[in-house]
């Protein structure tokens, strides 16, 4: 019963507000510029990381890219 | 071009001469030092060193290095190289027995020949003791934009140890909508991996004895991504990816044994 | 009940309230006719920003004289961030602030950083997205066409 009330605020919430008033001014995106806010910001780190699940679950992915960032020029 | 005997040194005169012939001033030492630090400029390098432990088990110590440079064209050109050092003990994937076992290490081709035994005594999970590997991988990424709102990448990777090596390319593309805060993106890869284990690739299912060893091996690997970046708030984006890779050709580990136990 | 009550409360957040919109005051725009105005749109966290000013500088200093005013209206959310970045670019054109976007949003930004060209009887007539080093050249020739024209 909770599950479905939670679900369903949500699923409204999200068809309400629909994906294109979703985002930001393309001037309000200061945090998004920052290194730590961006998908691939952290490239190094992520790359070990793979390394690592690849080396034990003998699979990859689901990382991500692109997208984010300042959104400059 | 007339060599002059006499004063001055030869050599200064050969770097004046061909420095004329380049149409450049003579390089000091000075300069050389000023020119790389320009060079580099351009360059953001970033390093890492992962270091993993595992109790008893492998450890692992592993740089990293990449350089990106940002192209006057708003593209960007990066460059990584990875060193990866294993060693430790590693299950050689038979099962604990009451009885003792011996192994040779993996390349063996007889137990005689073999570079190092090892036994296990009763009761212990069977573990190579001397499991070490060295590997070195390094990988280049361009990505062109297309126009304001598109981006092309194209990258490559490769990987190297004695008895493994692999080759991937790969090309993705990448798409703005909604004033840049949706960015959808679709990529391919294609993985070529090829297996020469030392010693040669034991035919599998064989007695573990009598090292009935093959050649190389290769397998294949074809993938696909597809993902959806989306700006919610002005601190909060969430992002979607799917991705289905399909490997075919030699998918086993060859140096992992399989005990047969009779019920 | 209280799963309902947190549920309206996240509801409420995302709709969410938009600031009411004030008229924006564009006064000062309009003092500028019979100048070429270049309305250029920046904020401190925007890179190519940083390769702008310089640039607008050797404007400033060769245009100034003919009827060019470079007006850069900082779209920055803190006004320290904007302040620590002037202190470094010591720009020779006059900043003003804009926080609430009134201006980017009137001009249309849909990028940063904009630039925004405006001729002598106050029309826009080029509008940037974006700035590289390379297109330069094209935006100089599109300053002296419109300080040209009379």
């Amino acid at each position: 019963m909770k599950l479905t009330i939670i679900s369903l605020c949500l699923l409204s919430a999200v068809l309400n507000t629909a994906c294109s008033s979703l985002g930001v001014e393309p001037w309000q995106r200061d945090l998004l510029a920052r290194r730590d806010m961006q998908p691939g910001g952290a490239r190094l780190d992520e790359a070990i990381d793979e390394h690592m699940y690849f080396s034990k679950e003998a699979s990859s992915g689901g990382r991500s890219f692109g997208g984010g960032g300042c959104g400059c020029n | 071009m007339q060599l002059e005997s006499g004063s001055g040194s030869l050599r200064g005169k050969l770097v004046a001469a061909s420095c004329a012939l380049l149409g450049s001033t003579p390089i000091t030492r000075a300069d050389v030092g000023d020119t790389l630090n320009r060079a580099l400029a351009d360059w953001q390098l970033d390093a890492a060193l992962a270091y993993y432990h595992e109790n008893g088990r492998i450890r692992a110590v592993e740089p990293v290095i990449e350089a990106e440079r940002d192209l006057a064209n708003g593209g960007q050109l990066d460059f990584n190289f990875t060193f990866d050092s294993l060693s430790g003990s590693s299950p050689n994937g038979a099962l604990t027995n009451r009885q003792v076992q011996t192994f040779a290490s993996p390349s063996a081709k007889s137990f005689a020949q073999a570079r190092h035994l090892y036994t296990v005594s009763s009761g212990n999970l069977p573990v190579d003791p001397n499991y070490s590997d060295a590997r070195a991988a390094g990988g280049a990424n361009w990505t062109m934009p297309l126009s304001r709102l598109m981006r092309a990448t194209v990258g490559g990777k490769f990987s190297y140890e004695d008895d493994f090596y692999s080759a991937t390319v790969s090309a993705g593309l990448e798409r703005d909508f909604n004033d840049k805060n949706t960015t959808v993106s679709v990529g391919v890869n294609s993985e070529n991996d090829f297996l020469q284990p030392i010693g040669g690739t034991p035919n599998p299912l064989s007695d573990y004895t009598l090292f009935e060893k093959g050649g190389h091996e290769k397998k294949h690997g074809v993938g696909i991504l597809a993902g959806v970046t989306q700006v919610m708030t002005r601190n909060w984006i969430t992002l979607a990816n799917v991705s289905v890779d399909r490997f075919s050709g030699y998918l086993n580990d060859p140096y992992k044994i399989v005990s047969v136990v009779a019920a | 009940m209280r799963v309902i009550r947190v549920c309206l409360l996240v509801l409420l957040c995302l709709e969410g309230g938009s600031a009411v919109a004030r008229d924006p005051d564009f006064t000062e725009l309009s003092s500028l006719q019979g100048k070429v105005v270049y309305l250029d749109f920046w904020a401190s966290w925007c890179a190519p920003c940083r390769q702008s000013f310089p640039w607008m500088n050797e404007l400033q200093k060769q245009y100034a004289d003919r009827g060019l005013v470079i007006l850069a209206v900082n779209l920055d959310q803190d006004r320290l961030d904007a302040d620590k970045f002037v202190r470094r670019l010591a720009p020779a054109f006059p900043i003003r602030f804009d926080p609430d976007g009134d201006w980017a949003r009137h001009f249309g930004v849909h990028g940063m950083p904009t630039s925004v060209l405006v001729d002598r009887t106050g029309k826009p007539r080029f509008t940037h997205i974006g700035f590289r080093n390379a297109d330069a050249a094209q935006y100089e020739q599109q300053i002296q066409q419109l300080l040209a024209e009379r």
